[in-house]
């Protein structure tokens, strides 16, 4: 589903921000990608929906190189993959329902129809009788899932979560890390960064550490291994 | 449903979106309108000036008819023949020669008043061949071409058809014509200009929205088509004030000035060169509005997830 070969990304032509990331992560897979603030995270994350172009190396979405998407493509890959951020990237003077609702408007679908999508979604994520309130109006954790709602509303095969839940308290977070595996079941494959580890300890998951932009650790290879000399 | 159909509902939905875009930014709208309407306004008097002395010159350099004066020694026979070759032309509605008795009948009649014509014999009259254009061939370039041929004929001395004066009068004309493409060359840079810094505006306004759009996989014709659309009716809303504007002025103009000196020298263009005008300003609007959003998407979105 998702290849990196030998990526590097370079800042500014000085600074490393991935050095010569190798990984793959298969369809299904539900993986943190871990590790200090400006270790990577974000960089790996940004080359999957092409937010920004590998300095070296390959990476494949979907068995297509992204490292050399073109403009013209950059949209279409972006139809498969559900974003979400730290800061929610909501607009906050539009209600919940038209935010959720951007994701759709560019398919040109009748309102109906968007209405038959977006509802059902509001209501499996406990946002439903909030349809109408303003984005402003709404808490940390509500917010969040208006974020995944509108990620969620094309279901994409792939999800990428950047932080999603670096400002929330504990038990709204892990009501977020929830909803993400759910996701997971339904077929996603799903990538969070976050440096939370009592999150990552606490819920099943595939874990790749950066340090300094480097690959320093990956749980399934450690298994692999930890298996390989079991054997 | 069939393709086709289906692209004609995305360009009716994107249209619709540009008609929001431009009901909803309605502050930043109306400077650029006005700025537009003044500068469309100024192109329109001007325009309109240009295009009355251009007609007015146009009909005076309506050159009708041209002389060939003829030698004393020459024979009938050839006059006849020159006569003859000169109404085979196709511009020629008429030729005709008028000898010295003529040409002195032909005086006493223009200037009946001018006694002094009596006392003189007629001999002092040339006599000349007088050769008259259909009514569309009355331009200086046919004119020159019968010059021509009547210069051919070893019977002419020369030829008077008042070059002196017309061709001051088209030298007038070229100048104007040089003016208004100035003009029309100069609006056009100021509008796309306005246009181009307005949907700019609108753009940092949206800058946001945009980048969302552009995460969930939204296409730049998509994010284009509705600022083409709020470009182009932000046009047609200033053309239409601004030529009514004009319209008015010129109307109060006539009505109260120039009908009561009995002067008839203002001249509205036709509808076509209105509606060319208008086309040309709408293109320069689609293209300001695209560039804007271009360089807009390449230079200042910036990276979604920075």
């Amino acid at each position: 589903m998702i290849k990196f070969f030998n990526v590097t990304v370079n800042f500014y032509g000085e600074k490393r921000a991935l050095d010569n990331v190798s990984f793959e992560v298969k369809k299904g897979e539900f993986v943190y990608i871990t590790g200090e603030s400006g270790a990577g995270k974000s960089t790996l994350l940004r080359l999957i929906y092409a937010d920004l172009l590998p300095t070296k190396g390959v990476v494949l979405v979907s068995n297509k190189d992204v490292s050399h998407i073109s403009k013209h493509s950059i949209p279409y890959l972006r139809r498969n993959i559900g974003v979400v951020f730290q800061d929610y990237k909501l607009l906050e003077d539009k209600t919940v329902y038209e935010n959720v609702k951007m994701a759709l408007d560019i398919f040109y679908l009748k309102k109906k129809s968007v209405e038959n999508r977006i509802l059902p979604l509001l209501r499996r994520l406990g946002i439903y009788s909030r349809r109408e309130t303003l984005v402003r109006k709404l808490s940390g954790g509500e917010k969040q899932r208006v974020a995944i709602a509108r990620a969620l509303i094309n279901e994409p095969s792939i999800i990428l979560a950047d932080e999603p839940t670096g400002n929330l308290d504990k038990e709204r977070a892990e009501d977020i890390i929830e909803l993400l595996h759910d996701t997971v079941e339904m077929g996603a494959t799903v990538m969070i960064a976050t440096h939370d580890k009592y999150l990552i300890d606490k819920h099943r998951g595939r874990i790749i550490e950066l340090k300094q932009g480097q690959l320093v650790n990956d749980s399934e290879k450690a298994r692999n291994t930890e298996t390989t000399h079991l054997n | 449903m069939t393709l086709k159909k289906q692209e004609i509902q995305k360009l009716l939905i994107l249209i619709n979106r540009g008609f929001l875009l431009f009901k909803s930014n309605m502050a930043i709208n109306i400077t650029s309108i006005v700025t537009i309407i003044t500068a469309l306004y100024i192109f329109f008097v001007f325009f309109v000036l240009s295009y009355s002395v251009d007609n007015f010159f146009g009909k005076l350099v309506n050159v009708q008819n041209i002389r060939g004066y003829i030698t004393d020694s020459a024979p009938q026979d050839k006059i006849n023949a020159l006569i003859k070759r000169l109404s085979s032309l196709k511009s020629v509605a008429e030729a005709k020669f008028y000898k010295s008795k003529d040409s002195y009948e032909y005086l006493r009649k223009s200037y009946m008043s001018e006694k002094y014509l009596e006392l003189l014999p007629e001999e002092f009259f040339p006599s000349f061949v007088e050769v008259t254009l259909k009514s569309n061939y009355q331009e200086i370039k046919f004119i020159k071409e019968i010059e021509g041929e009547l210069m051919k004929s070893d019977i002419i001395s020369t030829t008077s058809f008042g070059e002196k004066w017309l061709l001051n009068f088209l030298s007038i004309k070229v100048g104007l014509k040089i003016f208004v493409m100035i003009l029309t060359g100069l609006l056009s840079i100021s509008i796309g200009s306005v246009i181009y810094n307005t949907i700019n505006l609108k753009l940092f306004k949206f800058k946001e929205e945009i980048k969302i759009y552009s995460l969930v996989g939204a296409t730049r014709s998509f994010i284009i088509t509705p600022f083409v659309v709020a470009s182009v009716l932000e046009m047609t809303v200033s053309f239409l004030i601004a030529f009514i504007l004009q319209y008015v002025t010129f109307y109060l103009i006539r009505h109260f000035f120039l009908d009561k000196l009995g002067v008839v020298f203002l001249q509205s263009p036709s509808i076509y060169v209105i509606f060319s005008i208008f086309f040309i300003m709408a293109f320069i609007s689609i293209i300001a509005s695209i560039l804007s959003v271009f360089s807009f998407l390449d230079k200042n979105l910036g990276a979604i997830g920075e």
